[in-house]
């Protein structure tokens, strides 16, 4: 055995039986091409190593996503090999009809395979018997090993029959060339289902009984009432502990790269070169690197409630509203946790199946009021909004705050609704869902899938961000100040010339060509903005978040600056995607640069526009 | 009648798809709904009924409103 491929349903427990085998031996990468992941992994049995495949999870061999191709592809190409490699066809053996149908699929072509009876436990207790010997008989002489994923039962047996599979010889079938179209067949389809009928009743000998806890849990959870009540608790919950468990990590990271930064600092000679590494790539990527703990932590939370069957529930709860407006009900996951950070929210989409919902979700995310916008809407709203009391106890700074909280959503959806209205419609989609049985998650599981994620977002978005990072540090590090100057060094830089430019530009928003520039390296991050506006004016002070540092900028802002031109700019930063880890991560989800582009096109033509409305009103 | 207009908690069987693109049908079937198969409304969602979970066969299948009038079903 040298390679061995898993195969099964949606919900079968087939990642669980991937971790089970490989325990840590595994990486993730992309299919060739696409951006659907494939879960590489190495096993180990006999002491010798073999590679194993945790493939998408499909119902049937004919394809309908992009998911289920990529599976069905595999499987052919797998088939056309003269080596023989074994599949593990992963089934629930509460779910036992589609799965079966499945089976028969896989022995109609030929493919050499296992079969894991997974979920046996659950089943047993549900009152199931199975006749396993009339069930292999049934299906050819197919190996069938009951298994328990989640707690790696039946995992020696099952490598065991995988080992005698790989030595049986190879029962070559000639697979008709239009089988693909043949399967799709109603006929077919018909004829197909009566002998997997059959075969149940056939191998049934005690019939499974239905599952009271799930049936308990959801006459709470999917209550009319109190179904919607814990959801908002659920997302309210969510919300708050990713921000009090990022927190600590948060500043362990920044302290980590201040460390970091001194350090190079005493031993790199200063210089160009000095200032590259400290205010270039450590600056750079430190200020995207510090969301790595809403990353991990986010995905955390959506694996649990995933592995706990929570997820579909939500959908389900949501779907109508969502509906209205375009979206999936799954796709509250990407826009709630973007109102942590985009990039964890646009990573999150991939829960959502149909592609061209699941593209729109990425797109309208970063609309969505992130972290990083918190210190400029802080700064802005402190210069702008008298610290005054509404209705006696409202505090009108606070609810501007929201206001902003408000208008970032209801412009994600409103950009959706004008999608679906405009291009959309060419393409309906449905909901179809199945919902799962609840399960208790396995938190080894749920970590290890976090982690994953987490450093899929260093290695691939970090390539993009460093780069990114040391084009802006460039912009406004050159050329150099004269010798005599007396402004700060800044105003030398390619920065301010290409500020200058846009000036003319940006004057219908009442932006001069200070604050243009100053927008240039909040590109890496919006909150640099704070930082870019202070050396600009060349304020004195080190820390950022200084409250002598904020009140001297905010003086400053308040005398050099009218307020419709600080409202254009609060407005501005509502939709400006000023984060170049967004672009990043797009461009790795999407698999290319035109959606990261039309991302950035539409959302600065967004930006530009309300601002313009915004200073128009204000003037 | 359809599954739209089925009773909650009672028994159907299904007749009919009334689908003419294969790849919806497709997907009807590959959860289950196909002529002979039974199936049971469960539940409605809080917000006009809509989407609607049904019991198929060993499993639930939320399906949306105007999906369920594209089965046609006779009571048990």
């Amino acid at each position: 055995m040298s390679l061995v491929a898993l195969v099964g349903l949606p919900n079968s427990g087939k990642s669980s039986l991937f971790n089970s085998i490989t325990k840590n031996r595994q990486r993730v990468a992309n299919f060739p091409g696409i951006t659907v992941e494939k879960r590489i992994g190495n096993g180990e049995f006999n002491n010798k190593q073999f590679q194993i495949v945790d493939l998408p999870g499909v119902y049937t061999l004919d394809a309908s996503s992009l998911d289920e191709k990529v599976t069905r592809d595999y499987i052919f190409d797998k088939i056309k090999e003269e080596k023989a490699n074994v599949f593990v066809l992963v089934i629930d053996a509460t779910n036992l009809k589609k799965s079966l149908y499945l089976a028969l699929q896989l022995k109609e072509i030929g493919q050499k395979f296992v079969i894991a009876l997974n979920m046996f436990d659950i089943a047993k207790t549900r009152g199931q018997e199975l006749d396993i010997e009339k069930m292999s008989k049934a299906l050819g002489g197919v190996e069938i090993v009951p298994t328990v994923a989640v707690s790696s039962k039946g995992i020696d047996k099952l490598l065991e029959a995988v080992e005698r599979e790989t030595l049986k010889e190879k029962t070559h079938i000639d697979i008709p060339t239009n089988y693909q179209l043949q399967i799709k067949a109603t006929d077919y389809v018909k004829d197909k289902l009566n002998i997997v009928e059959d075969l149940l009743t056939e191998i049934t000998v005690k019939k499974l009984k239905s599952d009271n806890f799930t049936e308990k849990l959801d006459s709470v959870v999917l209550h009319p009432i109190f179904g919607p009540a814990i959801l908002m608790t659920i997302l309210v919950l969510i919300f708050q502990l990713l921000f009090a468990w990022s927190d600590p990590f948060m500043g362990m990271i920044e302290a980590g790269f201040e460390g970091l930064a001194a350090i190079a600092g005493q031993y790199i000679p200063e210089g160009l070169f000095q200032s590259l590494i400290i205010d270039g790539v450590i600056a750079g990527v430190g200020g995207i690197l510090v969301f790595l703990p809403h990353i991990i932590f986010l995905f955390m939370i959506i694996y649990f409630l995933e592995d706990f069957g929570y997820l579909g529930r939500a959908a389900f709860l949501l779907d109508f509203i969502m509906r209205k407006v375009g979206l999936p009900g799954k796709a509250v996951v990407p826009l709630l946790s973007s109102h942590a950070c985009a990039i964890p929210g646009i990573m999150s989409a991939r829960i959502i199946e149909n592609p061209m919902q699941r593209l729109v979700t990425m797109m309208i995310s970063p609309l969505t009021t992130c972290s990083a916008r918190l210190p400029v809407y802080t700064l802005l709203i402190a210069v702008i909004v008298p610290d005054i009391k509404v209705m006696g106890f409202l505090g009108l700074p606070g609810l501007t705050l929201f206001g902003l909280y408000m208008f970032g959503i209801l412009s994600a959806f409103a950009v959706s609704f004008i999608a679906k209205k405009t291009f959309i419609p060419t393409s309906p989609s449905y909901l179809m869902m199945e919902l799962p049985p609840y399960r208790i998650p396995k938190l080894v599981n749920v970590i290890r899938g976090a982690l994953q994620k987490g450093w899929i977002f260093v290695k691939k978005a970090g390539t993009v961000i460093l780069l990114l990072s040391i084009i802006i540090w460039g912009l406004v590090t050159f050329p150099h100040a004269p010798e005599n100057a007396d402004k700060p060094a800044i105003h030398y830089s390619y920065a301010a010339s290409i500020g200058k430019t846009f000036e003319p530009v940006f004057r219908p928003l009442g932006f001069d060509w200070k604050i243009t520039t100053a927008l240039i390296p909040s590109f890496a991050a919006r909150e640099v903005l704070v930082a870019a506006m202070g050396t600009v004016y060349a304020v004195d002070g080190e820390d950022v978040e200084d409250e002598s540092y904020l009140g001297d900028l905010s003086t400053i802002l308040a005398e050099n600056y009218s307020i419709a031109t600080l409202m254009a700019l609060l407005i501005w930063f509502v939709f400006s995607p000023q984060c170049i880890a967004t672009f990043g991560v797009m461009k790795k989800e999407t698999g290319g640069y035109k959606m990261p582009l039309l991302f950035g096109a539409y959302t600065l033509a967004m930006a530009y526009i309300f601002s313009l409305i915004t200073y128009l009103i204000f003037l | 009648m359809t599954l739209l207009d089925s009773e909650l908690g009672k028994e159907y069987t299904i007749d009919n798809l009334l689908v003419e693109d294969e790849l919806i049908s497709s997907r009807f079937y590959k959860l289950g709904f196909y002529p002979g198969a039974l199936v049971t409304k469960k539940r409605k969602a809080p917000l006009f009924g809509d989407p609607i979970l049904f019991q198929i066969g060993d499993s639930q299948v939320a399906l949306t409103k105007s999906e369920s009038t594209l089965i046609e079903v006779s009571l048990k």
